[in-house]
């Protein structure tokens, strides 16, 4: 039940859009022309005004606890200084410890505030005719039009719900029999170790189909998500996603001592397929070699498929490529587990 | 005699449901004391309040002349225990076994040291005091979780179940150091599924539902019953109650 | 006393023999850090861009230029048709297209307005983003070049400047949130599956009975977690100051009584979580499902707790990582002082009372 509990609150929490960005004021000269500038930037969306002040190093003290991500500071005769073309200068700080926030919000307070110069330097003028030209730009995020992260996440996040536990219960499963001593007993049996390994993979198998049914029917009737491709091919590719995540736990377990070293080896290759599956931090920012490493990534492949077939409604022969990249993983894991298990018996 | 473990009408009840249900018996020093019944007929349940692990809900108890209420901590230094999985740790060797379980009941380093020795004669385990108890057969290993249940000459070894999985010429052994002890002085209470070993026994209780139905020897137990074995006294038991 | 050397003893005997593990242990923090200090980052870098150029004329190619001669972008193709448009983003080949319209500078000049359309694949959202983002910025500045009028004073102007971390590395996001999720895990698992083990072998049962007190199995338990995973927490605190440059701006004492409490929090969580299991099987797994992925996400490692929707913030305050996370970054790249992390080491040291008081309890309850 965990894991669903687990779907259900987190596709909320990711989320990068840059709203409420809080937003710190030093304001020295109040004035008509300091109150519009604040007026413009809380009028923006992107920020929320979290703290007024005139001391700076108030201001600086609530950057410095984390109230606020952004000061920015109007300095004293700041209005006057414009009407006497002094050209003052307005101080923009940020906390970038998170540097695309950082600078992002920079930009956007920039943005704003030029905006605002040159619409004040226009009613200066007066009537002075300057041709403003403009290139405006218009912007549509295809696919997912509202930009919506909930959707984006759903499908992102079963993926690797259904990854955790296939891999994490069939590393454990083996070496488990192992430590107590009942692989003996079923290797006396007459069953091929062919047949054994399959009467092992078959219930997991099961068990996350069961498990992406399950996330399915919560996304669709708890969050509304359109599935826009073919179920039946999402169902396919996760079947033979799932074979070869489960070969690769049943690989670790049989090259593992005990529990915990299986636990382990499975932790470490899971964060990393997680954390470079693409689907909390984009695959293109990563340097090349990490785009490598996602070459034997069945994660990332899956993350990959199901967003397409999810959000663009990609058809089979879209997503041909990473699905034959999962079968080649799958197909190359399953016979290694198999001429390990062979060894070790 | 001296009587070490004496309980009156000790009852025990999680909610509606009784566990134990006024229980009295009395067991002697150097008794080897059978403590009988069917898997839920409350056996774990009385072991667990005499070892002063759980509180009872009425009656009284007394282990080691200690009562179950008040004196939890003073049972806990005068009682041993060993149960069906031996409780040793398979990855660490005979000698850390031993020398862990004996800090845990407070013995100097003089006397571990002292006991260590003691116990790698006995056992005749000099030559593998420094493998990992991984390796031992089952039998050495139910021997060596057994002396280390007596490490600290506890008046009361509780053994749960001590001979499961165990082959019968090791069961034999394994019931003459059960025998060694006991004439030491050392009260042993245990419990079994083995109908044979309960012929071992001086004394043995068989619990049904919660209550003790027979109390005593296994001779006077068979001729009470009018059966042959242990065994058959067991199931008249057992099916008196299914029926009533 | 005795009772508890010897017991912590013992459980380092445990760790120290199984040698794969160990290896495991102290490799795994070190390749981790490695590879995520470098490939998680929200950068944008040579992301592949395909321009449909209907104009062709010297603006439309000058801002092509300028584009791809940012450094964020590479134009992976040029397309000339609407549809070409629909075939490049199904095949995922490309993230972001720059649709230039007909006669664009003519436009430009003799209308004085156009439009240029941006389509991003918000399949991807975290890059459709940034991507539209940068690419508008770009295209600003663009646009001031080639404004060829005197150039006039702007009436004010702004000064920006980036508070403790000038050149907006990634790392100083990243570092503390692939500390605190190794940390979570080894320190918290191992806890939980030494304590279970005991359980399915049985030696609980002995421990229980015998005169040893709860409070000193639990310590016996935690402090040689607590010792292997701050040894870890030295490599990762060592690969990030000397690869990646992460400074400490605070005093070592606090970072390492930050660390130590983080620490000691897993490991009690480790402790409540075995209380509740019966086999190693369950502790793992339950580890694992409640603490892999909220410690990813709610933690404030990859997104920001403050963009959550309100009731989400409320459960991200009982996420361990989420404090560690703040201290972490106030210490080491602030360089603040005891004062400005005393709430997150009380909220930290709160919840270690909690799951101790919590595990006894049901220690109590359960073993006897």
């Amino acid at each position: 039940m965990l894991p669903v509990v687990e779907l259900i609150v987190l596709v909320y929490a990711a989320n990068n859009d840059m709203k409420n960005i809080s937003l710190g004021i030093v304001d020295r000269d109040h004035t008509t022309t300091s109150q519009m500038i604040v007026n413009r930037l809380t009028a923006s969306n992107y920020f929320i005004l979290n703290d007024f002040t005139t001391s700076a190093k108030e201001a600086f003290q609530n950057l410095e606890s984390g109230k606020t991500d952004i000061i920015i500071e109007i300095p004293e005769a700041f209005e006057k200084d414009i009407y006497n073309n002094n050209h003052p200068r307005m101080a923009i700080t940020v906390n970038a410890i998170n540097g695309t926030i950082a600078g992002l919000a920079s930009s956007y307070a920039g943005n704003i505030l030029s905006g605002y110069a040159a619409e004040l330097g226009v009613t200066l003028a007066q009537g002075e005719t300057i041709t403003q030209r403009s290139i405006k730009i218009t912007s549509s995020n295809w696919f997912n039009p509202n930009l919506d992260y909930k959707s984006l996440m759903l499908p992102g996040v079963l993926a690797i719900l259904i990854t955790i536990m296939s891999i994490m219960l069939s590393a454990l499963n083996i070496v488990r029999e192992k430590e107590m001593g009942t692989i003996e007993q079923l290797n006396v049996t007459p069953i091929s170790k062919l047949q054994f390994i399959i009467g092992k993979l078959f219930p997991f198998l099961i068990v996350g189909i069961f498990q992406l049914t399950l996330g399915l029917l919560v996304s669709v009737f708890l969050y509304n998500l359109g599935i826009q491709g073919s179920i039946l091919l999402l169902y396919g590719v996760v079947s033979v996603y799932l074979l070869a995540v489960l070969g690769i736990g049943f690989l670790i377990s049989t090259v593992s001592d005990n529990q915990v070293q299986a636990m382990f080896i499975t932790l470490f290759f899971m964060i990393i397929f997680v954390l470079l599956s693409g689907l909390f931090t984009s695959t293109d920012s990563m340097p090349v070699w990490a785009q490598k490493i996602n070459i034997i990534n069945p994660t990332a492949y899956l993350v990959d498929i199901i967003r397409r077939v999810v959000l663009k409604g990609a058809t089979f022969a879209d997503i041909k490529s990473q699905f034959t990249a999962i079968v080649i993983l799958g197909v190359c894991v399953n016979s290694l587990m198999f001429w390990r298990y062979k060894k070790i018996s | 005699m001296e009587i070490t473990i004496v309980t009156d009408n000790l009852t025990k009840t999680f909610g509606a449901f009784t566990a134990v249900d006024h229980i009295s018996f009395e067991v002697q020093k150097g008794e080897i004391f059978g403590f009988l019944g069917a898997n839920g007929a409350g056996k774990t349940t009385a072991i667990r309040i005499l070892c002063g692990l759980l509180h009872p809900t009425s009656g009284k108890a007394e282990v080691a002349g200690f009562d179950v209420f008040k004196h939890t901590e003073k049972i806990k230094k005068n009682i041993g225990y060993m149960s069906q999985k031996f409780s040793l740790y398979e990855d660490l060797t005979i000698r850390e076994n031993i020398s862990f379980y004996s800090t845990v009941y407070g013995l100097s380093d003089y006397q571990i040291k002292e006991k260590t020795e003691q116990l790698l004669t006995r056992l005749q385990l000099h030559s593998e005091a420094d493998k990992l108890v991984h390796s031992l057969p089952l039998g050495w290993k139910q021997k060596l979780a057994f002396s280390l249940a007596l490490i600290h000459d506890p008046k009361i070894v509780f053994l749960d179940e001590p001979t499961g999985g165990v082959d019968p010429i090791t069961r034999r052994q394994f019931w003459d150091l059960i025998y060694e002890t006991a004439d030491e002085g050392t009260t042993v209470f245990v419990t079994t599924h083995y109908m044979d070993e309960a012929e071992y026994c001086d004394r043995i209780s068989i619990m049904v539902d919660g209550k003790i139905e027979a109390l005593d020897t296994p001779d006077i137990l068979k001729s009470q019953f009018k059966a042959a074995t242990m065994d058959e006294v067991f199931y008249k038991l057992a099916r008196g109650t299914s029926t009533k | 006393m005795n009772e508890l050397n010897s017991f912590i003893k013992k459980e380092f005997r445990h760790i120290l023999r199984d040698k794969r593990a160990l290896l495991i242990l102290f490799a795994m923090p070190v390749v981790l850090v490695i590879l995520f200090g470098y490939a998680i980052t929200n950068d944008i870098k040579d992301a592949k861009i395909a321009i449909l150029d209907n104009a062709h004329d010297e603006l439309s190619i000058g801002l092509t230029n300028k584009l791809v001669s940012s450094g964020y972008f590479i134009q992976e193709v040029s397309l000339h048709t609407n549809k070409e448009l629909q075939e490049v983003f199904r095949d995922g080949k490309i993230k972001l297209a720059v649709v230039f319209p007909n006669r664009f500078a003519e436009s430009y000049y003799h209308d004085n307005k156009v439009t240029i359309q941006l389509i991003a694949d918000a399949s991807d959202l975290n890059s459709a983003v940034a991507l539209t983002n940068y690419a508008s910025s770009i295209i600003q500045d663009y646009q001031k070049e080639i404004v060829k009028a005197p150039v006039q004073k702007p009436l004010f102007e702004t000064t920006v400047k980036m508070l403790y971390n000038k050149e907006l590395k990634g790392v100083y996001m990243f570092v503390p949130g692939v500390l605190a999720l190794i940390l979570m895990l080894i320190a918290c698992m191992m806890t939980a599956v030494s304590l279970a083990r005991e359980k399915e072998t049985g030696t609980m049962r002995v421990i229980t009975v015998s005169p040893l007190s709860p409070m000193t199995i639990i310590i016996g338990k935690v402090v040689p977690y607590l010792v292997i995973s701050f040894i870890d927490t030295l490599i990762i605190l060592v690969l990030s100051v000397f690869i990646f440059g992460m400074p400490i701006k605070g005093s070592f004492l606090l970072l390492f009584l930050v660390c130590l409490v983080f620490l000691f929090a897993a490991t009690s969580l480790g402790i409540m979580i075995s209380a509740f299991s019966s086999t190693q099987q369950i502790a793992l797994i339950v580890s694992i499902v409640i603490l892999f992925l909220p410690t990813i996400l709610l933690s404030g490692f990859i997104y920001p707790i403050e963009n959550m929707p309100l009731a989400l913030q409320i459960v991200c305050q009982i996420s361990p990582a989420k404090w560690f996370i703040e201290a972490i970054k106030s210490v080491m790249i602030k360089g603040t002082g005891f004062v400005d992390v005393w709430l997150q080491l009380t909220m930290l040291t709160v919840m270690i009372i909690i799951f101790v008081r919590v595990s006894i309890v049901r220690f109590r309850k359960t073993i006897a």
